[in-house]
């Protein structure tokens, strides 16, 4: 077969093999990367060279002043910085991705979903199904944020799959959208009715838009 | 656990599908890929404070390729993989496995993708890695020259040379055949 210049690219995308990672591969990596950061904490610093002993110290500085830091804050409010939080949400939409660990209950009737909660949660998180809006309802699952325990919904758009992250807020303050950009994914973030949320995805900004607004339209008093 | 393994994490699992086809490429084995892959997460955990300002996935694809070329060198699997020469190695490779023909589409389609996935196969590695990187993950030039620790000339003509020999290789199976595929093409 005569194959053209312009005719190889699409022929190896449409026909090459794009190896996928065996499952639980993420989850080993994360658990190595873990106890190699625990190895590393505490008896190397006297082996290291004399600059690894600075960044040492650099590194206990940054961290003593970051706990310092942290501790002001958490003295100051029961919340930790939108910065941390915002991170943390992005971490376990990443890991929620990775570690085939997507829902719990797998299903896109929010009767079900809702239902599923109850009694793993102390609190009960809306649940609203936004198919006809172009963001089907997937599934539910537990993860963990803040400290406590909250309720992961998730969505999808097309390929993109969106987290929607949901536990009580610690006032009945209204918060408004607020947009923010994290490795690469957009995250959005509000308060109301008691409840906070974090939406995270790989969707554009725009389409995050839609999406919080029509979440805040549905679950809204 | 900590700010640095959080970041870490949110830095680099998202690539573990594009590590993890390149290592396999490369490797041609799905224990060694697994354990190439975890060694090179491992040490960019260790080299992660030098990524600051920089993309991830070119950085850290570059330390998988490393870790999948230090395994090759140590157990010199391959000749042409220790030592590549540019001019010995860009000669012809032979044939992937011939399939017979049949008439039916889908057998049609099938054995392509077959043939195409031996023939990217038989590459030396230097030239399959810039065909995984290029065609499969579709990464920029500049980004396959910083992987693969090369200069953006030598990326180009690997490619050029590498499509060239997958052609060929392609070419040569089944002469006679390019009519039946005209027909189907039109139908």
């Amino acid at each position: 077969m005569q194959i053209h210049d312009d005719e190889l690219g699409p022929l190896i995308r449409r026909h090459a093999v794009r190896h996928a990672p065996p499952a639980g591969l993420a989850e080993r990596i994360a658990q190595s990367v873990r106890s190699e950061a625990g190895a590393v904490a505490a008896p190397a610093v006297a082996v290291r060279s004399r600059r690894g002993v600075w960044r040492g110290l650099a590194w206990f500085g940054t961290g003593a002043a970051t706990a310092w830091g942290l501790a002001l804050v958490l003295q100051a409010t029961p919340v930790p910085p939108q910065d941390a939080l915002g991170e943390a949400v992005t971490a376990n939409h990443v890991r929620s991705l990775m570690a085939a660990h997507l829902a719990d209950v797998a299903s896109s009737d929010q009767h079900t979903v809702k239902p599923w909660f109850a009694g793993k949660l102390d609190f009960s998180p809306p649940v609203v199904d936004l198919a006809s809006d172009g963001f089907p309802l997937a599934g539910g699952r537990l993860d963990y944020l803040d400290g406590r325990t909250v309720a992961a919904l998730v969505y999808r758009s097309g390929p993109h799959v969106i987290n929607l992250f949901v536990w009580p807020a610690a006032d009945a303050k209204l918060q408004p959208p607020a947009f923010s950009t994290r490795q690469g994914y957009q995250l959005a973030h509000w308060a109301e009715g008691g409840m906070q949320a974090w939406a995270v995805s790989d969707l554009n900004a725009a389409e995050l838009r839609k999406f919080a607004s029509l979440m805040r339209e549905r679950t809204g008093p | 656990m900590t700010d640095r393994t959080r970041q870490f994490e949110a830095a680099a699992l998202p690539h573990l599908d594009a590590a993890w086809n390149l290592a396999r490429w490369l490797l041609r084995d799905d224990q060694l890929a697994d354990d190439a892959v975890q060694e090179a997460y491992l040490r960019a955990f260790r080299f992660f404070d030098g990524l600051r300002g920089e993309s991830a996935r070119p950085w850290l694809l570059g330390i998988v390729r490393n870790a999948c070329y230090d395994w090759m060198r140590q157990n010199r699997q391959l000749a042409d993989q220790l030592e590549f020469d540019e001019l010995r190695d860009s000669g012809a490779v032979p044939p992937a496995s011939a399939e017979c023909a049949d008439p039916a589409r889908q057998w049609e389609q099938r054995a392509q993708g077959e043939r195409i996935n031996a023939a990217i196969d038989a590459l030396p590695a230097a030239y399959r890695e810039v065909i995984v990187l290029r065609e499969l993950e579709e990464m920029r030039y500049e980004d396959i020259a910083r992987i693969a620790g090369v200069p953006l000339g030598t990326v180009m003509s690997r490619l050029s040379r590498a499509r060239a020999l997958l052609r060929e290789s392609l070419r040569d199976e089944r002469p006679g055949d390019g009519t039946e595929r005209t027909q189907h093409a039109n139908s």
